[in-house]
């Protein structure tokens, strides 16, 4: 490196220390520019967390837009983008959340089940319906697809996954919470939440879509996705839930846009 | 034939009878949606927040405060819908803890 693209350097360090603190010196400028500095500081707080709110619209509603505003603040504080495209920024909120709402509940500010532990799940589910949103396209297996197989062709078939689906198992049935709050109006009133949901989320065309799936249509679609093939997938089944008839478990998942068509396999 | 290309046939046809199943039950859900077509993915119109600069409060000069958005974090206690689940404690917590 030259020197002077050491001084660049250095400078360039200097700059996003300053941006960090308040009140930060930076070497190079004039004393009647600090305030700019201030000002440039300040957007760049805004904005990152401006991105966040966006990013989970509802995560935020169950948290109030103070502590949100907060939360997100300290995440941008850990987590600077290490990429230009602001549609990727803060994909571990929920992980921030967590520590946040533990450190919270030792504190002994507020006990455990007073706090929206549930709120993590659900950052979680609006993450994944981003990444779904931005995920490359590709053309979703049609299921009329799969009449024209002869046997032996069923019994070795392999899905590949659309490049949108995300698959989350989460401890509160976040799909009603998120529901209920794209009305206005929210309330949780007379939902337990405390049920486990597995949810696939997909996006077979346009459109975000989320399925709860069963304990065992679950496994069915990890064996699948895993590439084992439909007839020692539907083995596995039939040994760990015998009672479960997989045509009933087979059909959501066909129809959900989570594999690509037969075709457009590589 | 053996014992073991019966089971393989048994279940071959098992599974044949299950995809069919599948297959009747799904068929006419996953096709792209009439409104659908005929449509792209327009780029440089995303949702706000998710466009590749965030403009927004950044853009038009949000403030010339050092103290906004600095971390008084965890003074709060969250204040959102948490206030309507109910546990078997009762209530959530409405309450802002202001420290």
């Amino acid at each position: 490196m030259t020197s002077s693209a050491q001084d660049l350097s250095h400078w360039q360090q200097a700059f996003v220390a300053a941006l960090a603190e308040p009140d930060t010196h930076l070497p190079g400028i004039e004393s009647g520019h600090q305030q700019r500095l201030d000002v440039y500081r300040n957007n760049v707080w805004a904005s990152l967390i401006a991105a966040l709110e966006e990013a989970y619209p509802v995560t935020r509603q169950v948290l109030g837009e103070r502590f949100f505003a907060a939360l997100a603040h300290d995440h941008a504080r850990q987590h600077l983008p290490d990429s230009p495209l602001m549609m990727d920024y803060g994909h571990g909120l929920a992980d921030t959340l967590q520590v946040t709402l533990t450190t919270l509940a030792e504190s002994g500010r507020a006990t455990r089940d007073r706090l929206p532990f549930y709120a993590v799940d659900l950052a979680q589910l609006e993450v994944a319906r981003r990444e779904a949103y931005h995920a490359a396209d590709a053309r979703a297996l049609v299921p009329t697809q799969l009449s024209q197989l002869a046997p032996e062709e069923v019994m070795a078939l392999r899905f590949a996954s659309h490049p949108a689906a995300r698959l989350l198992h989460l401890e509160y049935c976040v799909l009603d919470i998120w529901q209920r709050h794209q009305q206005p109006q929210a309330t949780l009133v007379g939902l337990d939440i405390n049920q486990p949901q597995t949810l696939l989320v997909t996006r077979p065309a346009f459109d975000v879509q989320v399925l709860p799936l069963s304990v065992a249509g679950a496994r069915l679609l990890e064996e699948l996705i895993a590439g084992e093939a439909l007839g020692d997938a539907a083995a596995t089944l039939a040994e760990h839930y015998p009672e479960e008839d997989l045509g009933l478990l087979l059909a959501p998942l066909l129809s959900s846009g989570v594999f690509i068509a037969l075709d457009s396999e590589h | 034939m053996s014992t073991k290309s019966n089971k393989s046939a048994k279940t071959a046809f098992a599974l044949m009878s299950a995809l069919g199943t599948a297959v009747a039950l799904s068929t006419a859900v996953v096709s792209i949606p009439a409104h659908a077509a005929g449509m792209e993915k327009c780029y440089g119109v995303s949702l706000a927040g998710e466009n590749d600069c965030a403009a927004g409060p950044g853009t038009s000069c949000a403030g010339t405060s050092t103290s906004d958005y600095q971390g008084n974090a965890w003074k709060l206690v969250p204040e959102g819908t948490c206030a309507s689940i109910e546990t078997p404690n009762g209530h959530g917590s409405l309450e802002v803890i202001e420290g």
